[in-house]
C-alpha cells in the first residue's frame, strides 16, 4: 500500500467533489438559520461533516462506499418514517391542523351581518400620504357622509371636508386621501381587521365599495383560556386541541388545532371494539394475501424464466419482451381493465367462457380475482429477477450433476433452484412485505370488497390490513384522521418487519452471510 | 444439449424437439395469452374514438381511428411528460444502480463491523407502507424547497432526489447475491498485484456483473418510470409541463364525470413501448453467455 | 471497461449533465405561460391585459395580488372575468387550474397553510364541513346579492349560520327516458318498474333501469330511499343534526330496505352497473330509463330523451340529493378583500353566472339565468325539477363515516347477499359507532 497520496485523477474528483459538498452546506445554511429550519440544519451539518470524514480517511473503506447510498435512503426513506412516528403521537386530523393561535384568529374572524342594519357606500382612506392610519368615508343609505375611524368610531361630515377629484370621485376627507389600489393591496391584512364601532356594531368594509354593520361572533380569553360566543354567552372550554361545550361537544364551525397526545392513537387502535372485532379474519386473509402472490408471482417467472432460458430457442427475445408488457402499463389502469373483464353481467370473461360467474361478489371468488389481478401485475417483476439470478448459476455444475445421471429436473431442483433461492429468497421476502401492504390492487379492483355482513365497523372480503385500518382513519366521524393512519402504519411497519425479520432466520439466509 | 443427438427418422427428431424445444414454445404461447389478454382491451379502447368508457370496451370498436393517438401529441403536453419520465426515471434508475452497486460491494467484499445488521436494515426500512410516507415526502419537500428551490417540490431533480432515497435495499440484495457467485480469487490476487480496492472494483468485479447491472437499472426504470405515489407527492397537480407520464395521464381520468380513457389507453400504450424496447436492448447483457466469463477467471 | 479514471469521469459527467439539463428546463418552464391549456379561452386572452393574468397548471401558489384556482372548466371564465376586474383595478390575478374539482379542497388543505395557496377556489357543499372544521374557508357575506340567487342554494353554502360561498351551479339527478321505447312518461315508480321489466323481458332492451351502483349507490339510489320517507341524520329541536339518529334504522328506512331488496331480486336495480355501463346502455338505445345526472348528457347524443322528476315511489315523492358548487375564498388568503370584492361585484352578476352555465350546463343557481334556462332547454329544466324538491347533502364532516356503510348495505341488499333489513341496521350501527369514536 501507498504511504501517502498521489496526485491521480482520482485524488482531484474526489477533492472537488468534497470541495462542491462543502460548498453547498455554506451555501444553505445561512439561509436555514433565517428559516430557523432546525431539522435541515443539522442534517446538512452532520451530512457535511460525515462525508468529510469518510472521504477524507484512509481506513474508512466499507463506508466510502455505502455514504453515497445510505444519505439518500437517511434522507427520503428514514426521515418520512420518523415524521410519521411523530405524527401518530398528535391528534393531526381534520379540523385539527392549525396551530392554537391560528385556530383562535380564525374563530375571532367570524362576523354575523347585523339583520336589518345600514349598509355604506365606501372609500377606504388612509392619512397623510396614504400610508398612516385606515379610515373609511362611508355614505350611508340616506346619503350622508361619514367618516369612521378605528379610535375615533363614526363621524358625520360637513360637505366641505370632502374633496373630490375630476371625475366626483372622493379624492381626500380632512387629512386623509383615497388610498391607491397598490396601498390597498398591501393594507388588506389590516383592513380585514379594521372596526368603526358604531351602536348598531361595527362597521367593517366588505369589498372595496361597500361596508355593512357586523357583530363578532366568538371572542378568546386568554386569561382563562376559553371561547364566548357573544351572541348566545355560551362558553367554551378547551380540550384535546378543540373547543368544547359544557357537555363536551366541540364547536363544528370553529377549527380545531394540534396537540401531542401521547400514546392516544395507539390506544384507540388497541383498544377500539371496532377494530379489533374484525381483526383477526382480515388479518389471516392478509397473510394469505401476500403469501400467495408471492408464491405464484415467483411460481410462474421463474417457470417461464427457466422455459425461455435456452441457448437455440427461436423467438425467445420476442416472447421474453411481450412478457415484460403487464409490467410496463400502469398499474391503477391494468387494475381497472380488470375490473370490467371480471364484471359479472356486462364482463368479458363471463361473455367469452358463457358463464356467469359472480368474480366480484362472491367472498371466495373475489378473493381469486384479487390474485389473479396480482398474478398478472407481479409475475414480470419475478420473471426478471428469475431470469438475472439464473445467468448467475455457473452451467457447469448443472453439466456435472447431469453427467452424474441426474435427470434434467434432479439437476434443476438440486443444484438450479438452491443456488438460485440464495439470490432470491431476499427478494421475496420483500415481494411479500409489499404485498402485505399492497393497498392498490386491493382498492382499485374491488374496494376491499365484498362487504362482510354484519361487521361491527365497515370490513369487506378482500379488505386487508391497510386497507381496513385507513378507511377507519379517514372515514371516520369527522373527516380524516392522520394521527390515527400514522399510528397504523407504524404498527403495520412493525408487523411486517417482524415477520421479515422472522423469515430471514427461517430461511437461513442471515446465516449464509458470514 | 450435451448429449448426441441421433438421427434416425423424423418422428424421434420431432419427439426431440418437443422434450427439447416444444413445451417451451406452448408454455410461452399460454403466458402471452395470459398477459396480453387484457392489454388488448386497453389496445382497443385506444381506437376507439368516442371512447369515454373503459370498463364495457368493446373488443373492435365500431369506429376505430387513431383520433386518441394523435390528440395525445397535439393537445396535450404529452411529450413534455415523456421526455420529463425519460430524464427523471432514466438518471434516477442509473444512479440508483451505481449506488447499489457500490453498497454490493462493501457488504458482499468487505468485512466490518454491523455489516449484516445493516443489510437486514435497508430491507426493512423500505416495508414502510408507502400510502402514509406520501404526506411525509410531501412535507420534506416543502422544507427543502424552501431552501433549495431548484430541488425542492415541484422540480423534476426534486423527484430525482427522492428516488434515490430507494436506491438501497431491494436492489442492493439482488446485486449482493450476485457479487457473491463471483471467485474471491479474483480480487484476492488482484490485490496481491497490488490493486486499490477502487481499482479492484472497477476493473474485475463490475465488468463481471453487468448482467444484474442491467436487471437492476431495467428493474428501478420500470418501477420509477410508473410511479405515481411519490411522482404525484412531488410534483403534485402541478405544473403541467413538469408532469411525469403517469401523474400526467391520471389526470386524464381522475375527473369522474368526463374521463377520458380513449386518449389514457393510447397514452399508456405509447409509454409502454420505451420499456419494451429497452429490454430488447438490454436483454443481451442480463442473458449473455458471462457465466462462462465468471469461471474462466 | 477502458479502466477507473474514466469511468469516474464519465459517471460525474452524466451525472452533471442530468442536473444542468432538469435545472434549465426548470428555469425554462416557470417563466413559460401554458397557452395550449387556455383552450375555449382562446380569444378573451388576447385582450389589452394580456400581461396581467396569467393561466398555468401550478400546485404552488402564483405570484399574483389575487390567484384563483378552478378545474379546467371553470378556468376560462375566471380568466375572461379576472382579465377585465386586473385591467379596471391595475392589479395581477393569476387562474390556475386544478384537473378537477373533487381535488380542490384537498390541495388547498395541504397548500393554504402553508402560505402557498389560492385567494378564491371553487368547491362544493358536500365538503363544506371539513373545509370549515379545518379554518380554511372565510366566510362570505352575501346579503347585498342575497335576493338574485335560489335560497336553497345559499342554504347550502350556510353553517353555523354564515355563508360560505357564492353558489353558482346545483345539480341533482333526475329520471332520463329513451322516449322511443317509452313514449309517455310513467306516472308512479311502480308503472316505470312495470314497462322496464316489461321490455326487457320482450328483448327490446336489455336492462330496465341504468343507474350506476358501487361507490356512487348512495346518491344515485337516495331519491329511491327519501320516497319512503329516508333520510341520512335525524334533526334535532334547533335543526342541528342528531348523529344518534340514522335513517337507515328507522321505520322508513327499514322499509325501503325491503323495496331495495325486491328491486335487486326484480332486476331492476343491478350491482354490476357502474358509471361507464350506464352511459353506454342508455346512450346506445338498450336501456329506457336512467337515473344520472347533466353531466351524462354528453354521452346520449344518439338517443331521443326528455328529462324529468323520478316519479312517487309508492305513493312517496322521490327527493333527490343536491350538489351545489360554489365560489369560496380562502381563510389564508392576504388579499382577502380583493377576493371578496371580485366575487360579489364581477361573478354575482347574471352575465358571470351565465357563462358558468354556458361552459358547463348544470342548474344555475342565479334566479334570472334559471328562469331563461327552463324556458329554453328542457333538459336542464328537467334536472331544475327535480332539484326543486331535492334534500341538500348534509354538510357535516360526519357525512365522511357514511358513505362506506351505506354503500356496503346496498350492495348486500340488492345482491341479495343477506337481509335487507339486517343489512340496514347494521350500516346503522356501524355509523354510529364510527362518529362516536370521532
Amino acid at each position: 500500500m501507498r504511504s501517502r497520496p498521489s496526485f491521480t485523477t482520482g485524488f482531484v474528483v474526489k477533492l472537488l467533489f468534497l470541495a462542491g459538498v462543502n460548498a453547498i452546506a455554506v451555501w444553505s445554511l445561512p439561509t436555514m438559520i433565517e428559516q430557523s429550519w432546525v431539522p435541515g440544519i443539522v442534517a446538512v451539518t452532520l451530512m457535511t461533516l460525515l462525508i468529510d470524514y469518510v472521504y477524507l480517511r484512509k481506513r474508512t473503506i466499507p463506508l466510502k462506499y455505502l455514504v453515497p447510498g445510505t444519505i439518500f435512503a437517511l434522507i427520503f426513506q428514514v426521515v418520512p418514517v420518523i415524521y410519521t412516528g411523530y405524527i401518530s403521537f398528535t391528534n393531526y386530523s381534520t379540523g385539527n391542523r392549525l396551530t392554537k393561535d391560528q385556530a383562535i384568529e380564525n374563530a375571532e374572524r367570524k362576523f354575523s351581518n347585523v339583520p336589518g342594519s345600514q349598509r355604506y357606500e365606501l372609500v377606504i382612506l388612509g392619512q397623510g400620504d396614504g400610508s398612516g392610519e385606515l379610515a373609511l368615508y362611508l355614505v350611508d343609505e340616506a346619503g350622508r357622509p361619514f367618516l369612521g375611524t378605528a379610535e375615533g368610531g363614526l363621524q358625520e361630515l360637513a360637505p366641505t371636508d370632502i374633496v373630490t377629484d375630476d371625475g366626483g370621485k372622493v379624492a381626500s376627507v380632512d387629512g386623509y386621501v383615497a388610498l391607491s389600489i397598490r396601498q390597498l393591496g398591501d393594507r388588506q391584512g389590516e383592513l380585514a381587521s379594521l372596526e368603526v364601532q358604531t351602536e348598531e356594531g361595527a362597521i367593517r368594509a366588505v369589498t372595496l365599495s361597500k361596508a355593512a354593520v357586523y357583530t363578532r361572533i366568538y371572542s378568546y380569553d386568554e386569561a382563562s383560556n376559553t371561547l364566548r360566543n357573544n351572541e348566545t354567552g355560551e362558553v367554551y372550554t378547551v380540550e384535546e386541541g378543540r373547543f368544547v361545550d359544557a357537555q363536551g361537544v366541540a364547536l363544528s364551525d370553529v377549527p380545531g388545532w394540534q396537540v401531542y397526545v401521547g400514546f392516544g392513537n395507539y390506544t384507540k387502535v388497541l383498544t377500539s371494539q371496532a377494530i379489533r372485532g374484525p381483526f383477526l379474519r382480515v388479518f389471516v386473509w392478509n397473510y394469505a394475501f401476500a403469501l400467495l402472490s408471492v408464491l405464484s408471482t415467483f411460481a410462474l417467472g421463474l417457470g417461464l424464466a427457466v422455459a425461455l432460458n435456452h441457448q437455440t430457442m427461436k423467438g425467445r427475445r420476442i416472447y421474453r419482451s411481450l412478457l415484460i408488457i403487464p409490467y410496463a402499463l400502469p398499474s391503477f389502469m391494468s387494475a381497472l381493465i380488470f375490473r370490467g373483464l371480471l364484471n359479472q353481467d356486462f364482463g368479458v370473461i363471463n361473455q367469452i367462457l358463457g358463464f356467469n360467474v359472480n368474480w366480484l361478489n362472491d367472498p371466495w371468488l373475489a378473493k381469486a380475482s384479487v390474485l389473479l389481478l396480482n398474478l398478472w401485475l407481479g409475475f414480470p417483476y419475478m420473471f426478471l429477477i428469475s431470469l438475472g439470478a439464473l445467468q448467475a448459476i455457473p452451467n457447469e455444475l448443472k453439466e456435472a450433476a447431469l453427467m452424474d445421471g441426474a435427470t434434467a429436473r434432479q439437476a434443476f431442483r438440486r443444484v438450479t433452484f438452491p443456488l438460485l433461492m440464495v439470490t432470491v429468497a431476499p427478494l421475496l421476502i420483500s415481494s411479500f412485505a409489499f404485498n402485505f401492504n399492497n393497498f392498490n390492487t386491493i382498492f382499485l379492483l374491488n374496494s376491499g370488497g365484498p362487504p362482510i355482513q354484519g361487521a361491527a365497523t365497515p370490513a369487506g372480503h378482500t379488505d386487508i390490513l391497510i386497507s381496513f385500518t385507513f378507511r377507519l382513519a379517514f372515514e371516520g366521524g369527522r373527516g380524516a384522521d392522520y394521527g390515527l393512519a400514522s399510528a397504523i402504519a407504524i404498527m403495520i411497519f412493525i408487523m411486517v418487519a417482524t415477520i421479515s425479520a422472522l423469515s430471514f432466520r427461517r430461511t437461513r439466509v442471515l446465516e449464509e452471510l458470514s | 444439449m450435451t448429449r448426441p443427438a441421433p438421427r434416425r427418422s423424423v418422428g424421434l427428431r420431432l419427439w426431440r424437439w418437443a422434450q427439447e424445444l416444444g413445451w417451451r414454445h406452448l408454455v410461452a404461447l399460454l403466458a402471452l395469452m395470459f398477459a396480453l389478454f387484457p392489454v388488448v382491451w386497453v389496445i382497443s379502447a385506444s381506437l376507439n374514438p368516442v371512447g369515454s368508457t373503459l370498463a364495457s370496451q368493446k373488443l373492435f370498436p365500431s369506429d376505430p381511428s387513431f383520433d386518441n393517438f394523435r390528440d395525445l401529441f397535439t393537445t396535450t403536453a404529452y411529450g413534455r411528460w415523456f421526455v420529463n419520465t425519460l430524464l427523471v426515471a432514466g438518471g434516477a434508475a442509473f444512479l440508483n444502480t451505481v449506488l447499489a452497486a457500490f453498497a454490493a460491494y462493501a457488504f458482499s467484499r468487505l468485512r466490518f463491523r454491523g455489516r449484516r445488521g445493516g443489510l437486514l436494515t435497508v430491507l426493512l426500512i423500505q416495508m414502510f407502507p408507502q400510502v402514509l410516507a406520501f404526506v411525509a415526502i410531501f412535507v420534506l419537500m416543502d422544507g427543502i424547497g424552501d431552501v433549495f428551490s431548484a430541488i425542492g417540490d415541484g422540480t423534476r431533480l426534486g423527484l430525482l432526489l427522492v428516488y434515490l432515497g430507494g436506491a438501497m435495499g431491494v436492489n442492493t440484495w439482488l446485486m449482493k447475491g450476485f457479487f457473491d457467485t463471483i471467485p474471491v480469487d479474483l480480487d484476492e490476487s488482484a490485490k496481491v498485484d497490488g490493486a486499490t480496492h477502487l481499482q479492484i472494483y472497477f476493473r474485475i468485479i463490475v465488468p463481471l456483473v453487468l448482467p444484474i447491472l442491467a436487471v437492476v437499472f431495467f428493474l428501478s426504470f420500470i418501477f420509477l418510470f410508473n410511479d405515481f405515489v411519490l411522482a404525484r407527492a412531488v410534483l403534485g397537480v402541478g405544473n403541467e409541463e413538469n408532469l411525469t407520464l403517469s401523474v400526467g395521464l391520471y389526470n386524464f381520468v381522475s375527473d369522474r364525470f368526463s374521463a377520458r380513457w380513449g386518449i389514457f389507453a393510447a397514452g399508456a400504450l405509447v409509454a409502454a413501448l420505451p420499456i419494451i424496447v429497452l429490454f430488447q436492448f438490454l436483454q443481451r447483457y442480463i442473458v449473455s453467455g458471462l457465466t462462462q466469463g465468471a469461471v474462466k477467471g | 471497461m477502458r479502466g477507473r479514471k474514466t469511468t469516474i469521469i464519465g459517471v460525474l459527467l452524466a451525472f452533471v449533465l442530468l442536473i444542468a439539463g432538469c435545472g434549465d428546463d426548470e428555469a425554462e418552464t416557470t417563466t413559460t405561460v401554458a397557452p395550449e391549456t387556455t383552450t375555449t379561452a382562446a380569444e378573451t386572452t388576447t385582450t389589452a391585459a394580456e400581461e396581467t393574468t396569467t393561466t398555468t397548471m401550478l400546485i404552488v401558489r402564483e405570484d399574483a395580488d389575487l390567484v384563483i384556482w378552478a378545474d379546467d372548466t371553470r378556468t376560462p371564465i375566471f380568466e375572461a372575468f379576472a382579465q377585465q376586474y386586473a385591467a379596471d383595478n391595475g392589479i395581477t390575478v393569476a387562474v390556475q387550474e386544478i384537473p378537477a374539482i373533487e381535488e380542490i379542497d384537498d390541495r388547498v388543505g395541504e397548500r393554504a397553510p402553508l402560505g402557498e395557496g389560492p385567494d378564491i377556489f371553487i368547491s362544493a357543499n358536500d365538503v363544506l364541513g371539513g373545509l370549515v372544521a379545518d379554518g380554511l374557508v372565510e366566510p362570505l357575506d352575501l346579503t347585498s346579492v342575497a335576493d338574485d340567487f335560489a335560497q336553497g342554494a345559499i342554504d347550502a353554502f350556510t353553517f353555523g349560520g354564515l355563508a360560505y360561498a357564492l353558489p353558482y351551479a346545483t345539480e341533482s339527478v333526475a329520471l332520463i327516458r329513451n322516449t322511443d321505447l317509452v313514449p309517455e312518461a310513467p306516472a308512479t315508480f311502480e308503472e316505470l318498474e312495470e314497462i322496464a321489466l316489461g321490455l326487457v323481458a320482450s328483448g327490446e332492451a336489455e336492462i330496465p333501469l341504468a343507474v350506476q351502483a358501487g361507490s356512487g349507490a348512495p346518491y344515485h339510489y337516495f331519491p329511491l330511499y327519501s320516497a319512503f320517507g329516508g333520510y341520512v341524520f335525524g334533526t334535532n329541536a334547533d335543526g342541528s343534526f342528531n348523529f344518534a339518529d340514522i335513517g337507515f334504522a328507522s321505520e322508513a328506512g327499514l322499509a325501503a330496505a325491503d323495496a331495495f331488496a325486491a328491486w335487486g331480486a326484480s332486476g331492476l336495480l343491478d350491482w354490476d352497473i357502474t358509471y361507464d355501463i350506464m352511459l353506454e346502455k342508455f346512450g346506445d338505445g338498450s336501456a329506457p330509463f336512467a337515473i344520472t345526472g347533466p353531466w351524462a348528457l354528453p354521452s346520449f347524443e344518439g338517443v331521443n330523451f326528455v328529462v324529468e322528476p323520478i316519479p312517487p315511489v309508492q305513493g312517496g315523492e322521490a327527493r333527490p340529493f343536491i350538489g351545489v358548487q360554489g365560489i369560496m375564498v380562502s381563510a389564508f388568503s392576504e388579499a382577502k378583500l380583493f377576493a371578496t370584492d371580485f366575487i360579489l361585484s364581477f361573478l354575482a352578476t347574471e352575465e358571470a353566472q351565465q357563462a358558468f352555465f354556458d361552459a358547463d350546463p348544470r342548474g344555475p343557481s342565479h334566479l334570472a339565468v334559471l328562469a331563461r334556462v327552463q324556458e329554453t332547454d328542457p333538459n336542464l329544466g328537467g334536472f331544475a325539477a327535480s332539484a326543486a324538491n331535492g334534500v341538500p347533502i348534509p354538510s357535516v364532516a360526519e357525512m365522511g363515516a357514511v358513505w362506506t356503510p351505506w354503500q356496503d348495505a346496498y350492495q348486500i341488499i340488492v345482491t341479495g347477499a343477506g337481509d335487507a333489513r339486517e343489512a340496514f341496521q347494521n350500516a346503522a350501527e356501524q355509523i354510529v359507532t364510527a362518529i362516536a369514536a370521532g
